[in-house]
């Protein structure tokens, strides 16, 4: 039953296709070119984003946290005079089971999406499932924008032209990570928790290339936490500590970060935690120990962000409290009082990178016209520096700061100093006075 | 005797002991199904998890621990019955393929209820002792008043199972209901209703299972709290043999242990390898399992 649906989505999706390839070729004979999903009011964007699943805890969040962009922008007008459409398909991160009540194919979802057909893809999630489609979109010209994840895999524009990332890569975010654990905690043991893919081994690669060298690095397995639970970070934790660790450096998504901070915690165990942003949101990763007779063992942690830190008197913070406080339909049970954790914070900030380019692109523009724009000039998000892509470089941001987790649901700014630097090998780390301006004015009417 | 109680091989012992229990339970909850109706209940973890949901959600936050442990057993029993009357019944007597999907159906379909009602996001069920280790001279010994709490609980709720089938009349029926329906039937036992009291039997263990487990590990109560540790129930289950509760007992325990030696001594990236070596072993050389006396029940 199951299979005669997917073979039947799958055909119709492939006949979609197809003819949407025909019309395009017909129309590119003479008349003034139809760009595939923009009309003259409307432009149709889209996504595969976790909603349900293994990855959904607090990933479910960014797409509506973007979407909560454009419901504001459209309100106002939309851009250029078209309103933006944004389709989020729930492909629980490609993972089947676990409460996915979606469709775990990411391929036929995109598929669907472009047979839509959509502009672009907008923030989809997740490395591997978004690996998988990377040649598909780019067999259909559809650009793939601001993937999200922290992968280099989305830095390749010789071969895929319309790939752009849009946060700091693991190894720029563990550089500068590894810089500041080089000057306040010099000389102590570090050790290393990792996931077993290119988020584990990038962010390794990045503290050893500015001299961070852990004497024990781990790399975990997600299968293994799925069926093992917390229980199978027990070893690893209980060698650090037997080790003499004072320093442990996670580079884990939050399920993982809250197994190793627990055990750490059952076996009295209190090193100096380094944690990457993508397992460190403070909101996600206190779900687990709220209520708990003991404090959150996050707080004093030392982590990065590229995003605005939730206690810092930044001038996005209050903008972004606004827009999601006005998108009921996404976030209904937002407050004026309600964290803004950093799954919102990420998925604003790419919103507002797209309706910055959007914006950028002019009134009649083309896909290619929009990549071109794209790469020619920063834009201005609620990232702490300029996003800044270029013909060679489609990465994304690339610095932010230090921040330390100060209560179950803050982080606050060590010092305001705002790091740089690229994923090459031996690239330093500077710091940068270049920062991300005042909020556009046009977003603020 | 610190150094002792502290060293390696006690630590393994001890935290295995503690996962161990749990692994127990949940093949404690197969085997009484598997007797019961012949059923492998793949559902089972969803059961629970669900059941420790409606105990900890549906009260407020601030609710007394015991009050919604006492709410989620009683949901549990509930579901245990409702699932019996309406999703398993139709089952009996098909083809030997058909229970097992509809249950892998009714997994998806209760994570799934679970997730759209109290989203993704892990919830922190609160603790009534301390999960942190008692310390020695500084160093963790592996085991906190929570875990001892967990094994307590375990042990309490496998003796009140077995009083339960030993010394009770209805513990008697239910026995006999599952030995031998027909001339139960003829003796006056009412089958159908010993058939659901064993789902709720089962499920009632279940919940208190799922409220250790999502109370215990770190990562909360989510929709698939219960995935892994079914995996593993559900092996100590095939390894101990599906008819014998004692055999689920020592296999969960026994599992418990070894996964512990494996993380520690070898890597924990290495437990699934070897759970599963040792599930294909066993298959392979005890089919019926270590545990249960050969019949030629089945012919």
């Amino acid at each position: 039953m199951v299979r005669t649906r997917r073979i039947t989505i799958g055909g119709a999706a492939v006949a979609l296709v197809l003819g949407m390839v025909m019309t395009s070729g017909g129309l590119a004979q003479g008349a003034p070119p139809k760009v595939p999903g923009v009309t003259a009011k409307q432009i149709t964007i889209g996504a595969t984003v976790p909603l349900t699943g293994i990855a959904a805890q607090g990933y479910s969040e960014v797409a509506k946290a973007a979407n909560a962009v454009f419901t504001w922008v459209n309100q106002h007008g939309g851009v250029n005079g078209r309103q933006i459409k944004y389709v989020i398909k729930d492909d629980c991160y490609g993972t089947p089971g676990f409460g996915c009540t979606g469709n775990p194919n990411t391929v036929a979802l995109t598929k669907q999406l472009i047979a839509l057909p959509v502009f672009a893809t907008v923030g989809s999630l997740g490395t591997p499932t978004q690996d998988s489609v990377r040649a598909l979109l780019k067999a259909n010209h559809v650009p793939q924008l601001f993937v999200n994840s922290g992968s280099k895999d989305w830095n390749n524009p010789k071969t895929y032209p319309g790939l752009f990332g849009w946060q700091t890569s693991y190894t720029v975010e563990s550089k500068i990570l590894g810089q500041y654990m080089l000057a306040h905690f010099a000389g102590q043991k570090v050790c290393f928790l990792g996931q077993h893919d290119d988020f584990g081994a990038d962010g390794l690669l990045g503290l050893q290339d500015v001299g961070v060298n852990p004497i024990d690095s781990v790399m975990y397995d997600v299968a293994g936490l799925v069926t093992g639970g917390a229980g199978y970070f027990t070893p690893f934790i209980a060698k650090f500590q037997s080790e003499g660790c004072k320093v442990v450096y996670l580079d884990t998504i939050p399920g993982a970060t809250d197994a190793a901070l627990g055990n750490a915690l059952a076996l009295g165990y209190h090193p100096q935690w380094v944690i990457s942003s993508v397992g460190a949101d403070p909101v996600t990763v206190d779900a687990a120990f709220a209520g708990k007779p003991f404090p959150d063992p996050e707080i004093g942690a030392i982590s990065f962000s590229y995003l605005p830190a939730s206690l810092d008197t930044n001038v996005w913070n209050g903008w972004m409290r606004e827009i999601l406080l006005n998108d009921k339909a996404d976030f209904p049970n937002f407050t004026s009082t309600s964290p803004i954790d950093g799954n919102m914070a990420y998925g604003i900030g790419w919103g507002v990178a797209f309706v910055e380019a959007l914006k950028a692109a002019g009134r009649n523009f083309t896909r290619a016209s929009f990549l071109h724009t794209l790469v020619s000039r920063p834009f201005q998000t609620s990232a702490l520096v300029p996003l800044r892509y270029t013909p060679g470089n489609h990465q994304g941001l690339q610095g932010g700061y230090i921040v330390q987790v100060r209560s179950a649901s803050s982080t606050g700014v060590l010092d305001k100093t705002v790091f740089v630097t690229t994923s090459a090998a031996k690239s330093p780390v500077k710091i940068t006075t270049k920062l991300s301006t005042r909020i556009p004015a046009w977003l603020l009417k | 005797m610190d150094a002792f109680l502290t060293s390696r091989i006690v630590s393994d012992i001890l935290g295995g002991l503690t996962n161990g229990v749990i692994y127990a339970l949940v093949a404690l909850s197969l085997v009484l199904i598997w007797r019961s109706t012949r059923i492998l209940n793949f559902a089972q973890g969803a059961m629970a998890m669900l059941a420790a949901y409606v105990g900890f959600a549906v009260l407020a936050p601030s609710t007394n621990y015991w009050v919604s442990m006492a709410v989620a057993i009683v949901a549990g029993v509930a579901l245990g019955a409702l699932t019996e009357r309406t999703v398993v019944r139709l089952l009996y007597g098909k083809p030997e393929i058909n229970p097992v999907v509809a249950m892998v159906g009714f997994l998806l379909v209760l994570e799934s209820v679970a997730a759209a009602i109290w989203s993704t996001t892990s919830r922190s069920l609160p603790t009534p002792f301390s999960i942190i280790d008692w310390q020695l001279a500084g160093r963790p010994v592996a085991m906190s008043p929570f875990a001892l709490y967990e094994v307590v609980t375990a042990v309490v709720v496998m003796v009140v199972v077995a009083l339960v089938f030993q010394y009770t009349s209805v513990g008697l029926q239910l026995r006999a209901a599952a030995l031998n329906p027909e001339v139960s039937r003829l003796l006056g036992v009412r089958v159908t209703r010993m058939l659901t009291l064993g789902w709720m039997l089962a499920s009632g263990v279940g919940a208190v299972t799922a409220v250790l487990v999502a109370s215990n590990y770190f990562t909360g109560l989510t929709p698939t709290t219960m995935d892994g540790v079914f995996a593993f129930g559900f092996i100590a289950a095939a390894v101990g043999g599906l008819d014998s509760p004692v055999g689920a007992l020592v296999a969960g325990v026994l599992l418990g242990v070894v996964f512990q030696f494996v993380g520690d001594f070898i890597n924990s990236n290495a437990i699934i390898l070897v759970a599963l070596g040792l599930l294909i072993v066993s298959l392979m050389v005890r089919p019926s399992g270590l545990f249960t006396r050969r019949t030629e029940r089945r012919v």
